[in-house]
Parts: structure tokens; sequence; C-alpha cells
């Protein structure tokens, strides 16, 4: 008897359960969209606004200043900022471009260039090590998206001690890198640079295109950004592949989006013309050629196999143009001499 | 006469128990609040925290960020460290009593992979219950966990009549595995950002956490401790026995039941703010035992204190030993407290051979 109740009641508690999910997966997701779609009208509201506010003074430099950041939040910097920590190497390779090197008291794990930056002190990566940065206590601190949706905790109270949050959201396209110098450059008081690095970017990109308008034979590009057996490549929605695109190459991923892993069958079909890689490996031709079934693949019948730094190539810093002039001249050596 | 005195010499031994490990929880607090990448000197944590908590304050002028650093990081990290410790160690012992079973704790019966499972769900999907809003989190981890304590002793309901110590164990490991399969799928349908963020989870840590997190935890490790420490007596009975037990008159279902549930809510709201940290709730309460005696009136609450101390000092160790890097606690736990353990298995049997 007794351990028919005990059944009976393992299984009422089974449907309760089951109920209750059920229950949460149907009311939930609608009050939350709606939500969301009412803080983004909000957000883009401010950002209009914000943006007028913003370029008037900007131009002059002069604090306060009041930007928007990717999170859409509104931060108002009160003076101009005499010690900075960047939470990411893209971040912190923006900031040193902008000549604030001297301001720069914390980077990340990742942060590796320029060379400067890897004597200043480490304050962690994603997770951060939070009782560091409030004992540094910088006027600002550069955050990712990352640590925004996920330590929004920690984020406030950076902000009760008097430390300025400003959130850098990730960037896929060179349109998305120069707007985050550009938000770099107000929050930190060096918009004049800023616009300088902005435009010698565009400028040298567009003299890429330029001459890349004389190619006809359109090269097929196949990208690896790790080694096999798992070949990670580029599709559409990256840097390479828009990098590729404007130097009129064709990426070979360009049916897939975003970082995606292919098999080596599908790889071999696709019969690139140029392999580009981002590892290092000792012997990078003699690793390719290897593989079984790749010898009839053009690129590796040509030797057209090339290694390029990934940090120019997928970081969304200001060397992305080096990037691309380096990929040019491998990929076109006759045109882009 | 003889027996009075060794009762009292008992008492006295029991009593110095208790003194000791109050003192390794005050110990290992105050080395956790003090030892860290920044230092702050003694005084002035104390001033923070007594003028914080209590109003009361001597010194002026502290720095807002020293301030924040102490009370807003080290505190709420040290009180999760320990309250997590404790809810898993005090789970423990009750499982351990209650099934008689020296190898039953959190994980190797399967509530703390449901618990793990159901906070995943949580996490991934971005669920929030109407009415219950964060506290989503830690209800589905210990409903998940109940659940999955459910389908184990369904399972060995199933296989065998007896409670049997190797069954119990097998369903858990068969339950266990089935389920982290499911979180494996979960994973892998997901995309980077969430993939990292639910593995650094699994790994079990009490940083970052903050008040809220603290929060979260306490109103179910009240509940599930004063469940457990007012049915001690039931489980010193079930010692005995279930058919010896109910002919001394306790009621053997209705006792089960309650610490069943007890023990799902310090497991599963333990799993829900810190994630997987395995064998505190195997180490701790074998270690009490050996020590105080197998009287559940004192190995309960002294596996309590004993438990959070040694989660306190194991996120010291997991933070400094490669600092400024810090290692996931589940680590450090699974290190000590694997050799431990093996140490005691051995003793055990080296004992009973003496005999």
């Amino acid at each position: 008897m007794k351990k028919e109740i005990f059944k009976n009641w393992g299984l009422g508690s089974f449907i309760l359960f089951l109920t209750i999910v059920l229950l949460t997966a149907c009311g939930t997701p609608n009050e939350e969209e709606g939500q969301a779609n009412n803080t983004n009208t909000n957000e883009n509201a401010n950002e209009q606004v914000d943006n007028d506010q913003t370029e008037d003074t900007a131009d002059q430099s002069q604090f306060p200043v009041t930007i928007v950041d990717d999170a859409g939040r509104e931060v108002t910097i009160e003076e101009e900022p005499e010690s900075i920590i960047s939470i990411q190497a893209s971040i912190t390779e923006i900031s040193f471009a902008l000549g604030l090197g001297d301001k720069i008291v914390g980077v990340s794990d990742f942060c590796n260039y320029p060379e400067e930056a890897q004597s200043v002190e480490n304050v962690g990566g994603q997770d951060m090590n939070v009782e560091l940065i409030l004992s540094i206590l910088p006027d600002i601190v550069l955050v990712t998206d990352y640590h925004h949706n996920n330590h929004g905790e920690i984020l406030s109270q950076f902000e009760e001690v008097g430390i300025k949050v400003v959130v850098i959201g990730s960037k896929s396209n060179f349109n998305e890198v120069y707007e985050s110098i550009a938000l770099i450059g107000q929050t930190t008081g060096t918009s004049n640079e800023a616009e300088a690095i902005i435009s010698d970017m565009k400028e040298r990109h567009e003299v890429l295109i330029e001459k890349a308008e004389e190619i006809t034979d359109k090269k097929r590009v196949w990208v690896e950004v790790s080694p096999a057996p798992d070949i990670f490549t580029t599709g559409k929605g990256t840097f390479m592949h828009e990098m590729l695109e404007s130097i009129q190459a064709t990426n070979a991923a360009e049916d897939h989006e975003g970082w995606v892993m292919l098999s080596e069958e599908e790889i071999v079909q696709l019969q690139p013309d140029v392999i580009i890689t981002t590892y290092h490996t000792e012997d990078l031709q003699g690793e390719v050629s290897s593989r079984d079934g790749w010898t009839e693949v053009p690129a590796v019948k040509n030797g057209q196999i090339f290694d390029v730094e990934s940090d120019i190539v997928v970081r969304p810093g200001p060397r992305l143009i080096e990037g691309v002039e380096t990929l040019a001249k491998l990929i076109y050596p006759e045109v882009f001499k | 006469m003889r027996n009075s005195s060794t009762r009292k010499f008992s008492n006295r031994k029991i009593i110095w128990l208790y003194v000791f490990s109050g003192g390794f929880v005050l110990g290992t607090a105050l080395l956790g609040l003090l030892v860290s990448s920044v230092s702050v000197p003694i005084p002035t944590i104390f001033h923070i925290i007594l003028n914080n908590s209590i109003n009361i304050g001597w010194l002026e002028d502290i720095p807002a960020n020293v301030e924040s650093i102490i009370w807003n990081i080290r505190l709420p990290r040290v009180l999760l460290a320990f309250f997590v410790g404790a809810s898993l160690a005090l789970a423990g012992a009750a499982f351990q009593g209650l099934l008689r079973n020296p190898l039953a704790d959190p994980y190797t019966i399967g509530v703390s992979s449901g618990a793990a499972l159901g906070a995943v769900i949580v996490l991934f999907f971005q669920i929030s219950i109407v009415g219950l809003g964060g506290y989503t989190l830690p209800v589905l981890s210990i409903i998940g966990g109940f659940i999955a304590l459910l389908i184990v002793f369904g399972l060995v309901r199933l296989s065998s009549r007896s409670l049997a110590i190797e069954t119990i164990i097998l369903a858990g490991i068969i339950v266990s595995a089935f389920i982290s399969s499911i979180i494996s799928l979960i994973i892998a349908l997901g995309d980077r950002d969430s993939m990292i963020q639910i593995i650094y989870w699994l790994y079990g840590s009490v940083r970052m956490r903050g008040w809220s997190h603290v929060q979260l935890l306490i109103p179910f490790m009240i509940t599930g401790t004063l469940i457990l420490l007012m049915h001690y007596r039931e489980l010193n009975a079930l010692a005995l026995g279930e058919e010896a037990a109910e002919q001394i008159g306790v009621n053997v279902n209705r006792g089960k039941i309650l610490i069943l549930i007890g023990a799902s809510l310090l497991t599963g709201s333990a799993v829900a703010v810190s994630g997987s940290i395995g064998f505190v709730g195997l180490v701790i309460p074998h270690l009490v035992r050996l020590i105080s005696g197998p009287n559940h009136r004192h190995v309960l609450p002294l596996s309590l204190l004993t438990g959070g101390a040694f989660l306190i000092l194991a996120d010291l160790v997991a933070r400094t030993i490669i600092a400024p890097k810090e290692l996931p606690i589940g680590v450090i736990t699974a290190l000590i407290g694997a050799p431990v353990f093996a140490f005691l298995l051995m003793k055990e049997r080296i004992g009973k051979g003496a005999k």
C-alpha cells in the first residue's frame, strides 16, 4: 500500500514537472520578445540623439562626452581618461594604434600585439581578475559583449567605484571595425587619431580594390583556420570572406555561413586554386599535399599553399588592412607587386 | 560507573570536536578573505565587514574600490564556498546514513547530474518561470536532482527488492551517464559561446558569483539543513535496518521521504550556483564519522562545518596556486578527495582484517 502511494506520488511529481516545463516553454518567449523589442526601440532612439550630440563635441575632443556603446548603454565620460584597461586583444591593438599605449594599465591574456602590450599587467580574459581591476582603479575599462552578457553584476560594481565601463561588441566586417575604432577614439579623446587610422585603412583598401578591377580570371581560394583533421574554414560573414571578395578572389566556402568545419571530401571537390592557412606548421606544403586524395587539387599541384598570420586576418583591429594586402600579394602576385 | 565516565569523556570529546570544526571554519574564512592577488590589511577587512553588516566602523577613508573588493567580491565568494561545501557534505552524510551505504553521495547516486541537467536547461534555453524569476535556476536544479533520484530508486526497485549497496551505485552510474550524454547533446547543438559557458560552469566554480548567488542558495540551504538536522533520529534508527527501525517506533517511510527531499534541496541548490563539485559529499562525512563516531546527531552538523571549511580552503588553493589564473574548484576537490577516499577505503579494510 505504502509502496503504491510512493509510486503514484513519484508519477504525480513527474507529471507536475512536465506541466511546469510546458507552461514555461509556452509562456516566456513572447514576453521576452516583447521586452527585447521595447528596449531595442529605446536604444535606437537614444543612439540617434547621442550621435548628434557626440559628433559636435568629439570634433574638438572635449570632455565631458556622452557616448552610446555597443551594448546600447549611455556612458558619460567627464574627463579625458588617464588610465585604461582593455580586456580584449583587438581593443588593445586599437588603443595602442591610437597612441594610448602610456595610458593602458591592464590587458587580457591574449593581448600579444604590439610588443609593449605584453609587458602590461595581465587582468585575465573572459574571466576577469576582478580584484586586480578594482585595485588598479582605472578611469575606463573597455570590455566585450561577452562580459556584458555574462558578468553584468561585476560591471556594475566597477561603475559603483567610479570606473567607466564601455562595451565594445564583436565585429564581423570592416565597417563595424571602423565604428569601434571611432567609438574607442571618442571615449578616450583621440577622435582625430581614430579618423586618421580609419581613412588610412579605407584608402589602402580602395587602392587594392581598384587594382583588383583588372582581374578577369578569378581564383578560387580555400581558407583553413585550423589544421587537419578538424579543418575549419571561414564562410560568409567573416573578415576573410570580405577580404577575398574585395580583391576579386572567390571564397571556396562562400556557400557556408561563419566559421564551419567541412569534411576533406567536400574540400577536395571544391578544387581550390590557392590554399591559405592561418596556423603555423613546420612543413606546410608537405602536410597538405600528403593528405589522401589531395594531389589532384590545383592548389596542391601548383604549390599555391601559403600561411598568413592569423591575427591580421581574424582580429578586428587596425592590422586587418595588412591582412588584405598580404592576401592580395599571395593570391595575385602578378597584379599586386 | 565506568559507563558514565566514558560517556562524560565522549561528551567532552564531542564538544572539542565542535570547537575545533568551528575554529577550522573561522580560520579558513579569514584566510579566504586575506589571501589574494591584492593585499588588504586585516584591520581594514574587519572594518569593512563590520561596517557593512552591523554598521560598526572605526577606520576612516577606506577607498571605495578596496571596500568593493572585500564586500562585493571576497566575502560573497567565501560565504558561497562555505554554503556549497556545507550543503554537499551534509547531503552526502544524509545519503550515506539513509542508504546505509558508504559510497553514497550526491554524485554517485545521480542527484548531482540531474541537478546539473536542470541547471543547464535553464542556462541554455534561458527559461524563467513566471513568479520565480532568478530562483528558476535553483528550483529547476532541485527538481532535476529529485527526478534523477526517483529514477535511480525506480531502477533499483525494478532490479532487486532490497536497496543493495551495489545496485544503488550501479543505478546511479547508469542514470548519471545517461544524463551526461543529454548534457553533451545540448552542448553539441549549441553555438560556441554557450558551449564555452556551459563547460566552464560544469567544471564547478564559486568565482565571480557575487551576492546574488548567495541569495539564491540561502533559502534552500536553510530549509534543507533544518529538515535533515531534525531527522537525525530517523537516520540513527535506519542504521539498524528498516525493520528494526519500524519496530522501535520510527515512521520509516515518512522520515525517508523527508530526508531525501532535504538532501535533494541541498544538492540541487548547491549545483545550481556552483556547478559540479565532486568528492566533498563523499569524503567529508567519512572523515567526520571516523572521528566523531556514527551518531548522526553529531555527524550531520560536524559534516556541515567541515565541508564548508574544506571548500573555502579548496577555493583558496584553486585561485592562488597558479595565480593570476584560476583552476576550477572541482579539480582541486577531486585531486585532494580521491586519494583521501582511497586511503580511507584501505584503512577500513585493514581495520576490518585486524578484527
